[in-house]
C-alpha cells in the first residue's frame, strides 16, 4: 500500500494553514490594489515625462537644425499652464482647512493644562506660523481661482514657474509635435 | 575582291560579334574621324568555319568542361593548344581570302596581327594583355601562323581562367583577327585618360622612341608623363624628355573617352603623318576576382555559426557597398550596446557580431549563444528560437545558465531598469524623427562641411535607433516567450503558443511597420478614389507605373497624384536605413493603393477579445476559482499578472515596430544626402552616374565628396559584378559555418503536406503566388497565398490583398509574423525550399495553427465534391 502524499488543506490539523495563505493573500493583494489606484491617481509623474521626452526630441531637432545652418523656433515643452478653476477653489478650501486646524491645534496645546506643551511658546509659534503660510496660499489659490486668467502679469509668471499652475501635455502625437517647430535661418528666432 | 570572311574597318559599322571587340571599337574610332592605320579585319565566321572544317569542336569542348592546368603547366598547355591550331588542316577558301588580304596590305607596308575576340574590350572585362598580337610582320605565311596563333590564343589557360573568373560564358566565344598597316613611328605608347594608379583627375602617358612593341612587351623603361585633366599641364616627374606632341595626344586622349563614355587605355603612335590610334579600349583593372572578394564580404570566424535569420529583416536581400558600410557598423554597435547593458560586454570580443556572405547580411550565431548563456536564466535554445524561430536539436541538452539567486536577481534589476526607459526613449526617437523629417531643409545649397556635419547629426540619431531597435527586439522576445511559458503552465505547451501569437497580434495594428503609410494612403483613396470609379480602373488595372492612365483622367487624377506624391515623400526608405525610398521606386504604394480599388478591407485583429475569451477559459475552471479562494487573493493577482505581461509583450513589440518605422524614415533623409553628394560628384566628375553612389563605401563617398581622388571606374565595375553575381548566388542556408557556398541545402519536400512553423493561426485554402520581388507583387490576386523565401517591411501592401503566408525563413517576432497575425492571415514560416517546392496556381491548404502546408490533390479535390453533392 503507498503512502498517501500529505495535504496542506486537508492535514491542516492547527488550522493554521489555510487562514495564514488567505491572510496573506488578502495583504498582497490590498497592496497591489493600492498600488494600481495611486498609479491612476498621480498622473503627473507621466506627464513629467511626456515632456521631458518631448524636450529631448527637441534638442535632438536643433541640433540637427544647427548643423545645417538653421535654427528651430518651436515652445518650450516643461511648461505649467492654469489648473482648472474648481481645482483653485478646492485647494484654497482645503488649504484653508489646514490653516485653520494649524493655529487651533498650536493654541489648544498652548493652552492645555494637562498636555505636555502646556505654556511652552514654541507651540503658539508653530501653530501661528503653520497656519499663517497655509492661509496665505489658500489666499492665493482663492485669488487665482476667482480672478482666474484675467490676473497681472506677475501671476501668470508665479502659475507658469511654480506649482500653482499644472503641467502642460506636450504634443500627443509626433506629427503635432513636428508642425510646432518651424526651421528659420540662423539668427532669425523670434 | 569580295571577301567572304573579312572587311575594311572604314567606319560603316559593324557587329562586336563579328568582327570582336577590339575591331569593333576600331571601326568607331574611323566612324568618329579619328586618325586609324588602314585596317581589316578577319572576322569571327573565318575562325568558326576553320574550327568547324578542321573539327576541332570536341578538343575546345573538352578545354571548355576540364580543369585549368597547375601553374607549371601553363607554358605546356599553351604550346599543346597552340600545336592543335597550327597543326589543324584549314579549306583552301579561308586560306585564299587571308592570304589575299593580308597580301593587300603587305604591299603598302609590314602589318601588325592582333586579336579581337568577341568577348574581348568590354566594359567590365578588357582582356587586356590576353590574347596575342604579332608585330612588323613582312610576309603572306607569316601572317597566316600569326593569324592561327591568335585564334589559339582564345583557348590559352590564362584566357580560360579569366573567364572563369569574370563569368563569361563560353559557349559562342569566338576570335576575329586584325589585320593593320604598321605606322611608321618616331615615338610610341600607351596613354590611360585617367591614370589607373594615382589621381584620377589625371591621365599618365608612357612613350618609347619607335615602334611601341618593345614597351607593350615591358622590354624598355618607358618614358613617363602625367597630364592634368583639366589644364592639360603636363607633370614629367623628372622625365627630361619633352615631347611636343603631349598636348595634341592628351586632347586626343580626352575626346576618344568622351565619344566612349568612359576612361580609355589607347595605344597610339607617333608618325611623320602625325598622331595615330591604334587601339583604344575601356580602362580595366587585371587583379584576381575571389568569391568573396568584393571588398566587404566577412571573413568567418572558425568554428562560429553564422545565420541570415533574424537580421534579414534589418538588412534583406544582398546589400550594396553604401548600405553596408552605413548599416553594419550601427547594427554591430547596438548588439555591443545590448550585451553592456546586460552585463556581458565582454561577450564577443574579436569577433563580428554582423557579418556579411554572399552580399547577405548574418549574424553570429556562436556569440549570441555566448551571450545568452552568460545571463542567468538565458540558454542558447532561447537565442535559436528567438531568431530561427525553433531549436535547432531539440534532443541536443542545452545549458541554462544560473548563476544563482544573487545573480538573477542582480540580473533581473538591470534588465528592469533597461526596459524601463525603452518605452520613452522610443517615444522621444519617433517624435525627433518627424521632426527631422518634417524639416525638409534645402541641402543644395549647403556647404561641404555643412553637408557632412548634418548628415553625421542624423546618424547619430541612427545610431541611437538602431541601438533601441535591438534592445526592444530583446525584451520583446524575452517578454513574450515568457507570456508562452506561463500560459503554458496554465493550458498546456501548445495553447502556450497559440494563446501568445493571438494575444499579441492586434496589439500592434497601429505601430508595426506600415501601419502609417497604410492608413496615410486609405484616408487619400477614401477623399479621391472611392467615389470615382474611373480612378479605381486605372488603379487596378495600372499595372506597376499606373500614373499616365490617372493624369489622363485630368484635374480628379493630378489632385489625387499631388497628394499622393506629398504624402509619400514622407514615407522614407523603404526596408533598410538609408535604402531605396518609396519616392524612388512606387511600386509598393501603387499596390497599396491598388489592394483598396480591389475592395480588400483587411483590419486588424482585435487582442483585447482574445484576452477576454482567454481570461473567461481560465475563470471556468473550478481548479483555477478554488486557488483564487485558498490563496485569499481579493483581486485575482493571476489575471493581473496575465494582463500585465500581455502589455509588456505588446509593448515592447510596439517599441520594437515604432522604432524601426523610425529607422525608416529617417533613413529617407539621409538618402537625400547621399543623393546630394553623388549629385556633386557627377557634377565634379567624380562619377558617371549618380546611382553609381550605392557602389561606394561610405567613407569613400566621403573623401570623395571633400575633393579626394575618385574611386577608379574599374573597382566599381568589379563591386557591379560581385554584387551581381551574390544576387544571382540566392539566399543563405539558415545555420552555416565558414564557407556558406559549401553547405549542401535543404531538401525540397516534395510530398503533399510540408511542415513549417505556425506563425498566425487560422486556416485558409486558396491559389498559390510564388513571388522573388516586391515588384512581381503586382501579379498578386486577392485572396492568393503568397509563397516567397522571406519578407520585408516593404511588402506590408501585398498582405493587405494575400490570403495566406507560406515563407522559407522567420521566426515568432519577424515582420512577417507579426503583420499576418496583425491581420489575421494564416502564416506558416521556416518551411525549407517552399518557393521551389511549389508552384504559382498551385492549390493549397495552409494551417497557420498546425504549421501545416497542404497541395490539394485532384482525388481530395473530387472527394469533397462529391461531399458537396
Amino acid at each position: 500500500m503507498t503512502e498517501r502524499r500529505p495535504d496542506p488543506v486537508r492535514d491542516d490539523g492547527l488550522h493554521v494553514f489555510v487562514p495564514a495563505l488567505m491572510g496573506v493573500g488578502m495583504i498582497v493583494s490590498g497592496i497591489l490594489v493600492l498600488a494600481d489606484w495611486l498609479q491612476k491617481l498621480l498622473p503627473s509623474g507621466r506627464l513629467r515625462r511626456r515632456q521631458q521626452v518631448s524636450n529631448g526630441a527637441k534638442g535632438v531637432v536643433v541640433g540637427i537644425a544647427e548643423a545645417a545652418g538653421y535654427e528651430i523656433d518651436g515652445p518650450d515643452f516643461r511648461q505649467r499652464e492654469w489648473r482648472p478653476r474648481w481645482n483653485y477653489l478646492v485647494s484654497t478650501l482645503l488649504f484653508g482647512l489646514l490653516g485653520a486646524a494649524a493655529l487651533a491645534a498650536g493654541l489648544l496645546a498652548f493652552n492645555d493644562d494637562a498636555g505636555l506643551f502646556y505654556r511652552n511658546p514654541w507651540m503658539v509659534g508653530l501653530g501661528v506660523g503653520a497656519g499663517s503660510v497655509l492661509g496665505l496660499i489658500a489666499l492665493q489659490l482663492l485669488f487665482f481661482g476667482t480672478v482666474y486668467r484675467r490676473s497681472f502679469r506677475a501671476a501668470h509668471v508665479l502659475v507658469e514657474t511654480t506649482w500653482f499652475g499644472g503641467l502642460k501635455p506636450p504634443p500627443t502625437e509626433p506629427s503635432e509635435f513636428a508642425r510646432s517647430l518651424r526651421l528659420v535661418p540662423r539668427g532669425g528666432k523670434t | 575582291m569580295d571577301y567572304q570572311f573579312a572587311q575594311f574597318l572604314e567606319g560603316h559599322g559593324s557587329v562586336a560579334t563579328d568582327v570582336g571587340g577590339k575591331a569593333s571599337s576600331l571601326d568607331r574610332l574611323v566612324a568618329d574621324g579619328f586618325p586609324v592605320p588602314r585596317a581589316a579585319v578577319i572576322t569571327s565566321r573565318a575562325y568558326q568555319s576553320f574550327v568547324s572544317e578542321a573539327g576541332l569542336e570536341p578538343f575546345l569542348k573538352d578545354l571548355q568542361h576540364g580543369p585549368l592546368p597547375a601553374a607549371d603547366r601553363i607554358a605546356a598547355e599553351n604550346s599543346r593548344v597552340e600545336a592543335e591550331f597550327l597543326r589543324a588542316p584549314m579549306a583552301g577558301e579561308l586560306e585564299d581570302e587571308i592570304l589575299a588580304l593580308v597580301g593587300d596590305f603587305l604591299a603598302e607596308a609590314p602589318i601588325a596581327v592582333r586579336s579581337s575576340a568577341t568577348a574581348e574590350d568590354m566594359v567590365h572585362a578588357s582582356f587586356a594583355g590576353q590574347y596575342e598580337t604579332y608585330l612588323g610582320i613582312k610576309t603572306r605565311e607569316e601572317a597566316l601562323v600569326a593569324v592561327r596563333k591568335c585564334w589559339a590564343s582564345l583557348w590559352s589557360p590564362q584566357v580560360r581562367s579569366y573567364r572563369r573568373r569574370e563569368s563569361i560564358d563560353e559557349t559562342d566565344i569566338a576570335m576575329a583577327v586584325i589585320i593593320q598597316s604598321m605606322a611608321d613611328a618616331t615615338w610610341a605608347g600607351v596613354m590611360f585618360t585617367r591614370d589607373p594608379q594615382g589621381s584620377a583627375l589625371d591621365m599618365k602617358v608612357e612613350a618609347v622612341p619607335g615602334l611601341g612593341d618593345d614597351l607593350v612587351s615591358g622590354r624598355v623603361t618607358p618614358h613617363g608623363f602625367v597630364i592634368d585633366r583639366r589644364t592639360l599641364a603636363i607633370r614629367s616627374r623628372g622625365e627630361k624628355t619633352k615631347l611636343g606632341f603631349l598636348e595634341d595626344l592628351a586632347r586626343l586622349g580626352l575626346r576618344i573617352e568622351h565619344r566612349a563614355a568612359a576612361p580609355q587605355d589607347i595605344e597610339w603612335a607617333m608618325t611623320r603623318k602625325g598622331l595615330r590610334v591604334l587601339q583604344a579600349r575601356p580602362i580595366t583593372v587585371s587583379r584576381p576576382l575571389a568569391v568573396h572578394d568584393d571588398g566587404f564580404d566577412t571573413t568567418p570566424t572558425s568554428g562560429d555559426e553564422y545565420t541570415p535569420r533574424g537580421v534579414a529583416e534589418m538588412l534583406p536581400g544582398v546589400v550594396s557597398p553604401l548600405l553596408w558600410s552605413i548599416n553594419a557598423p550601427m547594427l554591430e554597435d547596438a548588439f555591443r550596446s545590448l550585451f553592456a547593458t546586460i552585463g556581458v560586454p565582454g561577450v564577443g570580443q574579436g569577433r563580428r557580431i554582423v557579418g556579411r556572405f554572399r552580399g547577405r547580411a548574418t549574424l553570429n550565431l556562436s556569440v549570441l549563444r555566448e551571450a545568452a548563456t552568460s545571463i542567468p536564466g538565458g540558454s542558447g535554445a532561447e537565442v535559436e528560437r528567438q531568431y530561427l524561430g525553433h531549436v535547432l536539436d531539440p534532443e541536443a541538452e542545452q545549458p541554462i545558465a544560473s548563476g544563482g539567486p544573487l545573480a538573477r536577481a542582480r540580473a533581473g534589476v538591470r534588465n528592469w531598469r533597461a526596459n524601463r526607459v525603452l518605452a520613452d526613449e522610443v517615444d522621444l526617437i519617433k517624435q525627433a524623427v518627424h521632426g527631422v523629417a518634417h524639416l525638409e531643409i534645402d541641402l543644395s545649397p549647403l556647404p561641404v562641411q555643412r553637408l557632412l556635419r548634418y548628415r553625421s547629426r542624423v546618424r547619430d540619431l541612427a545610431w541611437r535607433i538602431y541601438a533601441t531597435e535591438v534592445a526592444s527586439s530583446s525584451a520583446a522576445a524575452a517578454a513574450y516567450r515568457a507570456l508562452e511559458v506561463q500560459i503554458g503552465r496554465w493550458l498546456g505547451e501548445e495553447a502556450g503558443v497559440e494563446w501568445a501569437q493571438r494575444l499579441t497580434g492586434g496589439a500592434l495594428a497601429e505601430a508595426s511597420v506600415g501601419a502609417g503609410r497604410v492608413n496615410l494612403l486609405r484616408s487619400i483613396y477614401q477623399r479621391h478614389v472611392a467615389d470615382t470609379p474611373t480612378l479605381q480602373a486605372a488603379l487596378v488595372r495600372g499595372g506597376t507605373e499606373p500614373r499616365e492612365r490617372i493624369e489622363a483622367l485630368g484635374q480628379s487624377g493630378v489632385a489625387f497624384l499631388d497628394e499622393v506624391d506629398h504624402c509619400v515623400r514622407a514615407f522614407g526608405a523603404q526596408a533598410v536605413y538609408a535604402g531605396r525610398t518609396w519616392k524612388e521606386d512606387m511600386v509598393g504604394v501603387w499596390s497599396q493603393l491598388g489592394s483598396f480599388a480591389k475592395d480588400v478591407d483587411r483590419g486588424a485583429t482585435d487582442n483585447e477579445d482574445a484576452l477576454a475569451e482567454l481570461i473567461a477559459l481560465l475563470k471556468a475552471s473550478p481548479r483555477w476559482r478554488f486557488k483564487r479562494v485558498i490563496t485569499g487573493q481579493l483581486i485575482d493577482m493571476r489575471l493581473r499578472m496575465l494582463r500585465r505581461m500581455v502589455g509588456e509583450a505588446t509593448l515592447y513589440l510596439r517599441c520594437r515596430e515604432e522604432s524601426k518605422s523610425s529607422l525608416l524614415v529617417l533613413g529617407g533623409v539621409e538618402r537625400k544626402v547621399i543623393f546630394e553628394m553623388a549629385d556633386r560628384l557627377v557634377a565634379s566628375g567624380h562619377i558617371v552616374y549618380s546611382s553609381d553612389a550605392e557602389l561606394f563605401s561610405d567613407g569613400e563617398l566621403e573623401q570623395m565628396v571633400q575633393g579626394a581622388e575618385p574611386v577608379f571606374s574599374q573597382e566599381l565595375e568589379r563591386r557591379r559584378r560581385a554584387f551581381n553575381r551574390a544576387r544571382d548566388a540566392g539566399p543563405l542556408p539558415e545555420v552555416f559555418q565558414g564557407d556558406p557556398d559549401t553547405v549542401t541545402p535543404a531538401n525540397v519536400q516534395t510530398g503533399p503536406v510540408m511542415q513549417g512553423w505556425a506563425a498566425s493561426p487560422g486556416v485558409v485554402r486558396a491559389r498559390a503566388r510564388v513571388l522573388d520581388s516586391l515588384e512581381a507583387g503586382t501579379e498578386l490576386e486577392p485572396g492568393e497565398i503568397i509563397v516567397a523565401h522571406s519578407t520585408d517591411p516593404s511588402w506590408t501592401p501585398l498582405f493587405l490583398v494575400a490570403g495566406g503566408i507560406v515563407l522559407e525563413e522567420g521566426g515568432p517576432l519577424s515582420h512577417a509574423a507579426i503583420v499576418a497575425r496583425e491581420f489575421g492571415l494564416p502564416a506558416v514560416l521556416n518551411v525549407a525550399e517552399a518557393t521551389h517546392a511549389i508552384k504559382t496556381g498551385e492549390d493549397l491548404i495552409v494551417d497557420g495553427t498546425g504549421g501545416e502546408v497542404r497541395r490539394v490533390t485532384i482525388s481530395e479535390e473530387t472527394e469533397a465534391e462529391g461531399e458537396d453533392d
